[in-house]
C-alpha cells in the first residue's frame, strides 16, 4: 500500500464525513426548496466519494504521484517551523507591541534566518525596511497600524 | 468608437500612471524567480482599496502581462525561468545566449511578446462585445453548467494528478461555504469565530496560498548561485534573418496562445508549452531546437503573451476566471464593486474599454521598458533570494492586515500559507481550490437559483440547449481524459499557472 496517498485519501474522507454530518443535521432542504446546507452535502459526498476511490488506488498501490518526492521533510524544515512560529508570534504581539517595534524585530529574525553573517547588517537592514514600509504604507497609504502600549 | 473612449479613459494620466507601474511591477516580478504574477497581484491588491476601479485593473493587469515578458530574461540569460510560462524558453534561449547571441534572443522575445500581445488584444476586442451580447442570453442554468464545465476541465487538465485536483476543487468549495448563506442568512461552518460570518476573506487565502506558502517552500532549497552569462547585449534588434526565421513562429504562437489562453486551465504556460511542439512538429529542421533555434524562442514567447488576451475573454464576457490569475482579477473587480459579465460592458463601459485602450499601451511601454532596460533587469538578477524572502513576507502581513485592519486575516494568512506549503508537498495543485473558492458563491448561487425555477427538477439543465452543451463538453473532457493516451496529456504534468 502507498502510505503517503492512503492517508491522504483517509483524511479526504473524514473531511468529507464530518462535512456530510454536519450538513444533515442543518438545514439541508430539499431540490424543490434547496437549504443553505445542500450544495455543502453534495460537495462532501463528493469528497467521499473521491476519497474512498484515491484510498482503493493506495490500497493497490497505482496511481502514485511522481510529482510528490519519497521525502517529504528533512532538516530544512526547522527553518519553515521557525519562520512559521516566529510569524505566529508576531501576529499575537502586534497589537500589544506596536507595529514598528514588532516588526523590526520580526525583520531581524528573518533575516538572519535567511543567512545574513553579520548582526550588525540584519539590525541595520530591518530598520531600513521597517521604517521605508512604515512611510510607504502608513504615512502615503494612510494605512492604520496598531501602535501598541509603547505608542510609537 | 468605444475604443476611442477606451483611450480617453487609458491616456488620463493617474491611469496611464498606474499601467505603468503594473508592467514595471510586472517585469521585475518575471525577472526575478522565486515570486510569480499570481504572489504579486495577491500581494498588490490591497494597495488597489484606495484607487479608482479602473486605474486598479489596468495596473493589476499590467503585471500579468508585462511578467510574460520579463520572464523570458532569466530564462535567456541564467537558464531559470522566472515564471512557469518562460520554462520552455530556457531550452533554445539560453543555447542562444551561450552563442553570443543572448541579444537577437531577447530582442526577438520582446518583439514577439508585442506582436503576439496586441494581436490578442485586437481579438479581444473584436470578441469580447459579440460575445457579451449573446452572454445575455444566459440565465442561471446556463451560468451553473458554464462553470461546472470550466471546472472540470481545469481538474482534468492535470493530467495524472486528476483525484488529488477534485479533492483541491471540492476542498475550494467547502471552503467558499464558510459565512452567512446569502439566500437565509443562516451561518454555515463558523464554528462560533465573528470573523467567519462575512466568510473566508480572500485576500488572506491568497497571501497565505501563494505568498507564504511559496516563500516557505523555497527557503527550503539551498540558495544556489545563479551565474548570469557574461555576454554583450549588442544586436537586440532582430536580423532580417531572425525576421524571416521567427516570424511565422510569432504568428502561430499568437493565434496558438490565444484560443488555448480562452480554456479553462490554459493561459500562458500551456500556451507557451504548445507552441514550442508545434514549432519543433512542423520545423524543417527540429534537431536544431534545444541548441538554440530561435523559432524555440520566438512562438512560445508570442504564446504566452497571447494567452492573456485569451484568458481575459471569459473574465470580461462570462465573469468566468480561467486560471489562478484571472481568478485574482476578478476578485479585485468585485472587491472594486464591478461585476465583470455580459452587464460590465452596459454598467461600465469606462471601465471595459479602458482596459483594454490600456493594454495596447501597456504592450507598447513593455518593449520600450525590456530592450533599453536590460541593463538594469541583469542586476535585479543579483539580489540573492535571502533578502527578497522577508520582504515578501512583511508584504503578506502587511497585504492581509490591510483589508479589515485586523489582526485575525494575519493569522488566517499564516494558517493558509502553512496548508498551501504542505498541499504543495504532498504534490496537490492550489489553482483548482482558488477557482473553486473564487467560483463556489456564484456556482451555489446559480444552481439554487436554477431548482428554485424548475421547482426541484433537474431538467432544467439538460432542456436548455446552452447549458446542454456545456455539459455535454464536460462530460467529452472526461470521458477523453479517461483514455489511455490522453492520462499524461499531450506535455505530461506542466508547472502550475503561478
Amino acid at each position: 500500500m502507498d502510505r503517503k496517498e492512503g492517508f491522504l485519501s483517509f483524511t479526504a474522507l473524514l473531511i468529507g464525513f464530518i462535512i456530510a454530518i454536519a450538513s444533515l443535521t442543518h438545514n439541508v432542504g430539499t431540490l424543490a426548496r434547496p437549504g443553505p446546507f445542500l450544495l455543502p452535502f453534495l460537495t462532501a459526498l463528493g469528497l467521499i466519494v473521491t476519497g474512498f476511490c484515491s484510498l482503493i488506488g493506495a490500497f493497490r498501490g497505482s496511481g502514485r504521484d511522481r510529482a510528490s518526492p519519497d521525502k517529504l521533510f528533512d532538516r530544512s524544515l526547522l527553518k519553515v517551523v521557525a519562520v512559521v512560529v516566529a510569524m505566529g508570534v508576531y501576529s499575537l504581539v502586534l497589537s500589544w507591541v506596536g507595529y514598528l517595534l514588532s516588526t523590526f524585530l520580526l525583520l531581524i529574525f528573518l533575516f538572519k534566518t535567511a543567512g545574513f553573517r553579520r548582526w550588525i547588517d540584519a539590525v541595520l537592514t530591518s530598520f531600513l525596511v521597517t521604517s521605508f514600509s512604515y512611510m510607504l504604507f502608513g504615512y502615503a497609504l494612510k494605512l492604520r497600524f496598531p501602535t501598541g502600549i509603547l505608542s510609537l | 468608437m468605444e475604443l476611442i473612449y477606451g483611450f480617453q479613459v487609458a491616456l488620463q494620466p493617474v491611469n496611464l500612471l498606474f499601467c505603468f507601474i503594473g508592467v514595471f511591477v510586472g517585469t521585475l516580478i518575471g525577472v526575478l524567480p522565486g515570486i510569480g504574477p499570481t504572489a504579486a497581484i495577491a500581494l498588490l491588491l490591497p494597495t488597489t482599496f484606495s484607487i479608482n476601479p479602473a486605474g486598479a485593473i489596468i495596473m493589476l493587469a499590467g503585471i500579468y502581462y508585462g511578467a510574460m515578458y520579463g520572464g523570458s530574461t532569466t530564462s535567456i540569460l541564467v537558464n531559470i525561468p522566472g515564471e512557469s510560462a518562460s520554462v520552455v524558453t530556457c531550452l533554445d534561449g539560453y543555447a542562444m545566449a551561450r552563442q553570443g547571441r543572448a541579444g537577437a534572443a531577447l530582442g526577438i522575445s520582446a518583439f514577439g511578446s508585442f506582436i503576439a500581445g496586441t494581436f490578442s488584444v485586437i481579438v479581444l476586442q473584436l470578441v469580447a462585445a459579440p460575445l457579451a451580447k449573446v452572454a445575455l442570453k444566459f440565465g442561471p442554468p446556463e451560468y451553473f453548467s458554464l462553470m461546472c464545465l470550466g471546472l472540470v476541465i481545469l481538474i482534468y487538465l492535470g493530467g495524472d494528478r486528476v483525484s488529488k485536483n477534485i479533492m483541491m476543487g471540492l476542498l475550494g468549495l467547502i471552503l467558499s461555504f464558510i459565512g452567512l448563506d446569502t439566500f437565509t442568512g443562516a451561518p454555515r461552518f463558523t464554528f462560533g469565530i465573528m470573523e467567519f460570518v462575512d466568510g473566508i476573506s480572500f485576500v488572506p487565502l491568497i497571501m497565505g496560498l501563494f505568498g507564504v506558502a511559496e516563500v516557505l517552500g523555497n527557503i527550503e532549497e539551498p540558495e544556489g548561485q545563479q551565474e548570469i552569462l557574461k555576454t554583450d547585449f549588442k544586436g537586440l534588434l532582430p536580423t532580417l534573418k531572425d525576421w524571416k526565421d521567427s516570424i511565422g513562429a510569432i504568428f502561430r504562437g499568437s493565434i496558438i496562445g490565444f484560443f488555448l489562453g480562452i480554456l479553462p486551465g490554459g493561459g500562458a504556460t500551456i500556451s507557451s508549452f504548445v507552441s514550442y511542439g508545434v514549432e519543433k512538429k512542423i520545423s524543417r529542421h527540429p534537431e536544431k531546437f534545444g541548441s538554440g533555434a530561435i523559432e524555440g524562442v520566438a512562438g512560445p514567447e508570442s504564446a504566452n503573451n497571447a494567452a492573456v488576451g485569451g484568458s481575459l475573454v471569459p473574465l470580461l464576457t462570462l465573469g468566468i476566471p480561467t486560471n489562478s490569475i484571472i481568478a485574482l482579477l476578478l476578485a479585485a473587480l468585485i472587491i472594486h464593486g464591478v461585476r465583470p459579465g455580459p452587464e460590465m460592458l452596459a454598467k461600465h463601459p469606462d471601465i471595459f474599454w479602458g482596459f483594454i485602450a490600456s493594454m495596447y499601451l501597456g504592450n507598447a511601454m513593455l518593449l520600450l521598458l525590456n530592450l533599453p532596460l536590460i541593463g538594469l533587469w541583469v542586476q535585479i538578477l543579483r539580489i540573492p533570494y535571502r533578502i527578497l524572502f522577508p520582504l515578501i513576507l512583511l508584504f503578506t502581513i502587511i497585504g492581509s492586515y490591510s483589508t479589515n485592519n485586523s489582526l485575525f486575516d494575519i493569522q488566517l494568512m499564516l494558517v493558509f500559507g502553512v496548508l498551501g506549503y504542505l498541499l504543495k508537498k504532498f504534490g496537490f495543485e492550489l489553482t483548482p481550490l482558488v477557482m473553486a473558492f473564487v467560483l463556489g458563491p456564484m456556482l451555489e448561487q446559480a444552481f439554487r437559483q436554477s431548482l428554485i425555477i424548475s421547482r426541484g427538477s433537474l431538467d432544467i439543465f439538460v432542456i436548455r440547449p446552452i447549458s446542454l452543451a456545456f455539459l455535454l463538453l464536460g462530460t467529452f473532457t472526461v470521458l477523453a481524459s479517461l483514455l489511455p493516451a490522453s492520462r499524461r496529456g499531450p506535455l505530461g504534468s506542466l508547472p502550475s499557472e503561478q
